[in-house]
């Protein structure tokens, strides 16, 4: 498996792949605290399925942007938890500050501007 | 976070969930299956508080995540087998080469023919719109196909009662000679058909206007074949509107057929189409063949059953003396969904492709043969590369998965290359049936690349199984070492196997080649008649009214102008070309003193004075025809020796009589055999009679000539139409051209086998190299010792060629046995040579032991240069 450690080789991010990794960036978590936490990051509008997250997961261990933690929070042995490797982390800020790029073009524009009737979310 | 589960039977969700983690790869669920049914547990156990909304929401969300992830899933692990394969493909060019080439030679050869089954026998009209929906109504007798045998009278009455086709056309066919407009006269195949024919087929003109309704016997109209637009009148517009003499009525050119549209069955060779009736060949209303369009949701079964009716009505009223004939002889008609060849062709035409497809059959066994082989050869080397995966954690089920990946990308590789090969061979077959099925289009569809695509897959998986399964029994390092050299011998020995076959096909494909060159050359280039030097013409007077009177004053007439042309050492004519078996049949009777003998059926021929002597067939006793035998005089014949011995064992058959159809002639001559028998046939028996005697009115000319006779071909017709403008001349061509287009068949599977039988040998020779490479490559070390004993290099050559030579001698006895319960489907188109000819069977194990021998050289002389200090500090 080829492994580029380029960070800007997997932008852009599709959004699921992108909660995932910020999931992780604070602690090693198990696979249901992830989608707890990607619902509680995302005010629950995104829904990882299990299916859909370990696709990712496996994609992540692949390519090296997670490793499964030696260390079991809490004793407990049977789950593996995931934790963001250091080539992770620059992929998630990389794909971070893309979207701010991207969101900072967008508004310098004006051209955006969202009509007064519509309620800001 | 939360206490683990307590142990209890899985629910019925929790099955479900296992159910839909199988649509994973394997590694996948061996890998998260567990973690998975754990995560979704809590997450229904969560999903249970917000009520059945909740349950019935990650139920959606989990499904469709589960499938959209296996799909993926499934994909990245393919292309990483086929990235992985590809890699491995590329380190090892030469095999790869050899596999691409010799898979691309035997499922091309598939295809080809596969598509040229499919134009005879499967593919439905290209040029119709909706062409599945047209059928096919004939006449049959006995179980047998009667071709353009329904009268008009059937036709009407079909037409008006039928509910089951919206429309039924009649169609036959016609030569016309074609005279004044676009260059010299020419015959021409017309199909004559209802003016309804084109919108039944729903065809489309080129140009200009197809036939309708309003086309009639008052003032005829023609339309031209695509073909004959471009070649006779240069293909312009301006052709419409002009008017040409066919069988001296004029014809007023109304437009085009769409281009490739020749008659409605494949090979069809139409030249122009006219309306029914017009013309004066045209008799009483019998000889149509139908072709219906069926209305929307019938099937042809229901017509048949209407059909049934029909003849059952007509047998009762018997309105018309062909109706009543018909009846009687317990003739039926029936109805054939419109595909490929016209029936009555079929069943004389499935014997060659069905043949030539065993043979194809045959060369990709041993192509597949070969790459098992080679593959299994290259499984050895890779022992350590599959070691290092085990370790890794590969299952044997992936290893298995990733070789059949390599060698079916492997296959779909030949498969691509193929479709060219078969392009090549399709022109080749095209090009051996200008005759039997002149303009035959063996085009591809979606039949031929289903065909291909399921061969490819199934010869993939058939020189990659073994291969694959024995790569894969590999144990992790370690108890490597132990393992090796015994699994070498099981591999080498299953190698062996492989090709014995391989050597064994091999014979049988050059055994069936060699009989069949010799079996041609008897029909073709040693034919028993000369055929050198003499050029052939087809003359047709009774087509223009001529009596036997008037076709007698015709060819006197003729032969006294041909002769007057510089060139022209001798003209002579026959009702048809001595070519094998070509003739009327008769039933031919001696009439010896005690009463009437055996009927032996013969091959009959009306020959003119001259004709044997011209063509070279020696008369053994008496005399051939010459001018005295005319009408009036005392009616004469000829024999052949093998229907004298037939009638009078070996007795002189001089003066005596004998009845031809129950007409009394005297033999005045004896004629050589001159065709070659079949393999196990008895030889033909012939009686010639006097082409003047029996007032014949149409003749095959030959014309011997001084020097190059194709030269002289076109010169003489033109000398030949000026006898009678109106009197149809055809197959103007050299006679062994004649000859060679009645064994088009022969010709083609000959050719086939040759090269099949040709491309087997190198491939064999590929094989045997491939093993015996390998073979002394492992035994470097051994062959060091022995040398080092004192061997030398002639002892070492004569050690390797053995090893070699053993399985090929194996495979050359099984091959002979192969052969000999093979050859018999052979033995039909084998002529003056037996199917278990020994010749050929020596000639083959020749070829075979020779290139086996050259194959065996190399690594021979590589073993025999061994330098025994390097071998012996190699390991």
């Amino acid at each position: 498996m080829s492994t580029s450690r380029d960070p800007d080789a997997w932008l852009p991010l599709t959004p699921a792949l992108f909660y995932v990794l910020v999931a992780l960036a604070d602690e090693e978590k198990h696979g249901y605290a992830i989608i707890k936490d990607v619902a509680a990051l995302t005010s629950d509008s995104v829904r990882l399925s299990s299916g859909t997250l370990y696709g990712i997961i496996k994609r992540l261990l692949d390519n090296g942007l997670v490793v499964e933690s030696r260390r079991r929070p809490e004793g407990d042995l049977r789950r593996r938890y995931y934790s963001l490797t250091p080539f992770g982390r620059e992929v998630a800020l990389a794909e971070t500050s893309r979207l701010e790029r991207t969101a900072a073009l967008a508004r310098a524009t004006r051209r955006l501007r969202e009509p007064s009737s519509r309620r800001a979310r | 976070m939360t206490s683990p589960d307590r142990p209890r039977a899985p629910d019925r969700g929790s099955r479900l969930y296992r159910l839909l983690v199988r649509l994973m790869p394997f590694e996948f669920r061996s890998d998260f299956g567990e973690e998975m049914s754990d995560v979704f547990r809590q997450e229904r156990r969560e999903a249970a508080l917000g009520g059945r909304r909740g349950i019935a929401s990650l139920w959606l969300r989990t499904v469709t995540g589960m499938v959209r992830t296996a799909a993926r899933q499934h994909l990245d692990a393919l292309w990483h087998d086929i990235r992985y394969a590809a890699r491995g493909l590329q380190r090892t060019p030469a095999l790869t080469l050899v596999a691409v080439v010799s898979l691309a030679l035997g499922i091309g050869a598939n295809t080809a023919i596969f598509s040229f089954l499919n134009v005879l026998f499967l593919r439905a009209l290209p040029a119709a719109a909706d062409p599945s929906g047209l059928v096919g109504v004939y006449a049959r007798s006995d179980g047998r196909v009667l071709p353009g045998r329904l009268t008009h009278a059937e036709f009407k009455a079909l037409r008006a009662t039928t509910r089951t086709l919206a429309d039924v056309a009649a169609h036959t066919e016609t030569w016309v000679w074609l005279t004044g407009e676009g260059g010299e006269p020419a015959e021409l195949y017309a199909g004559a058909v209802s003016p309804n024919y084109f919108s039944v087929l729903g065809l489309h003109p080129a140009i200009g206007r197809l036939l309708t309704a309003s086309d009639g016997v008052e003032s005829p109209t023609a339309v031209l074949a695509y073909h004959v637009w471009q070649s006779r009148f240069a293909g312009e517009p301006a052709v419409l509107g002009r008017s040409v003499t066919l069988n001296q009525r004029r014809f007023t050119i109304v437009g085009v057929a769409p281009e490739g549209f020749t008659g409605v069955y494949a090979g069809g060779s139409r030249d122009l189409w006219v309306v029914t009736g017009v013309y004066d060949g045209w008799s009483a209303g019998e000889g149509y063949d139908l072709v219906g369009r069926l209305v929307p949701g019938r099937t042809v079964a229901e017509v048949q059953a209407e059909l049934g009716v029909l003849v059952d009505v007509a047998r009762s009223s018997a309105a018309t003396r062909v109706e009543s004939a018909r009846a009687s002889r317990e003739a039926s008609i029936f109805a054939a969904p419109l595909r490929g060849v016209h029936p009555f062709d079929r069943a004389q035409v499935t014997r060659t492709p069905l043949l030539l497809f065993g043979v194809v059959a045959f060369l990709l066994l041993i192509a597949c043969a070969n790459l098992a082989g080679l593959l299994l050869a290259r499984s050895a080397a890779r022992r350590h590369e599959m070691a290092v995966r085990v370790s890794l954690g590969a299952t044997r089920g992936r290893l298995i998965r990733q070789l059949l990946t390599e060698s079916l990308l492997l296959s779909a590789v030949g498969a691509a290359a193929a479709l060219l090969v078969a392009v090549w061979a399709s022109s080749l077959i095209e090009r051996h049936f200008s005759y039997a099925f002149a303009r035959l289009q063996v085009g591809f569809d979606w039949r031929v690349l289903a065909f291909t695509l399921g061969v490819a897959l199934a010869s993939g998986i058939a020189f990659g199984i073994a291969p694959a399964l024995d790569a894969s029994r590999v144990a992790p390092f370690g108890s490597l070492q132990a393992e090796g050299a015994r699994r070498t011998t099981g591999r080498s020995s299953l190698r062996t196997a492989f090709l014995i076959g391989q050597v064994a096909l091999s014979v049988a494909l050059l055994v069936g080649a060699l009989v069949m060159v010799q079996s041609l050359g008897n029909l073709v280039d040693r034919p028993g008649y000369a055929q050198d030097e003499i050029a052939h013409y087809r003359l047709r007077p009774s087509r223009v009214g001529y009596d036997g009177n008037r076709a007698a004053a015709y060819y006197t007439e003729l032969t006294r102008r041909l002769a007057q042309v510089p060139g022209v050492r001798a003209v002579v004519y026959a009702s048809f070309p001595p070519v094998r078996a070509w003739g009327a049949t008769s039933a031919v009777q001696g009439l010896a003193d005690g009463g009437p003998g055996p009927i032996v059926e013969s091959v009959r021929n009306e020959v003119s004075p001259g004709f044997f002597r011209e063509l070279g067939i020696a008369i053994a006793r008496g005399r051939e025809f010459d001018a005295r035998d005319l009408p009036g005089a005392a009616p004469v014949a000829v024999v052949n020796e093998s229907l004298s011995r037939r009638l009078w064992g070996e007795s002189d058959p001089l003066g005596r009589p004998v009845a031809v159809d129950g007409q009394t002639f005297t033999v005045v001559g004896v004629a050589r055999d001159i065709h070659a028998a079949r393999d196990g046939e008895r030889p033909l028996t012939y009686v010639y009679l006097s082409h003047a005697q029996r007032r014949a009115v149409d003749a095959r000319l030959f014309v011997r000539v001084e020097g190059d006779a194709e030269a002289m071909v076109p010169v003489l017709r033109r000398h030949l139409v000026e006898v009678d403008p109106n009197v149809h001349v055809g197959q103007e061509m050299t006679l062994r051209q004649r000859t060679t287009l009645s064994f088009e068949f022969e010709r083609l599977t000959t050719r086939v086998l040759a090269g099949s039988g040709g491309v087997a040998l190198i491939l064999t020779a590929l094989g045997l190299y491939g093993i015996l490479s390998f073979w002394v490559s492992q035994r470097t070390r051994e062959i060091g010792v022995r040398m080092s004993l004192g061997a030398d290099a002639r002892a070492i050559l004569r050690l390797v060629i053995r090893q070699g030579m053993a399985p090929v001698s194996l495979g050359l006895i099984l091959g002979i046995i192969l052969t000999l319960l093979s050859m018999s489907l052979l033995a039909s188109l084998l002529y003056g040579v037996s199917a278990h000819d020994p010749l050929a069977l020596a000639g083959a194990a020749f070829l075979v032991i020779g290139v086996a021998l050259a194959a065996c050289c190399v690594p021979a002389r590589r073993a025999a240069r061994v330098d025994p200090a390097t071998a012996l500090r190699a390991e």
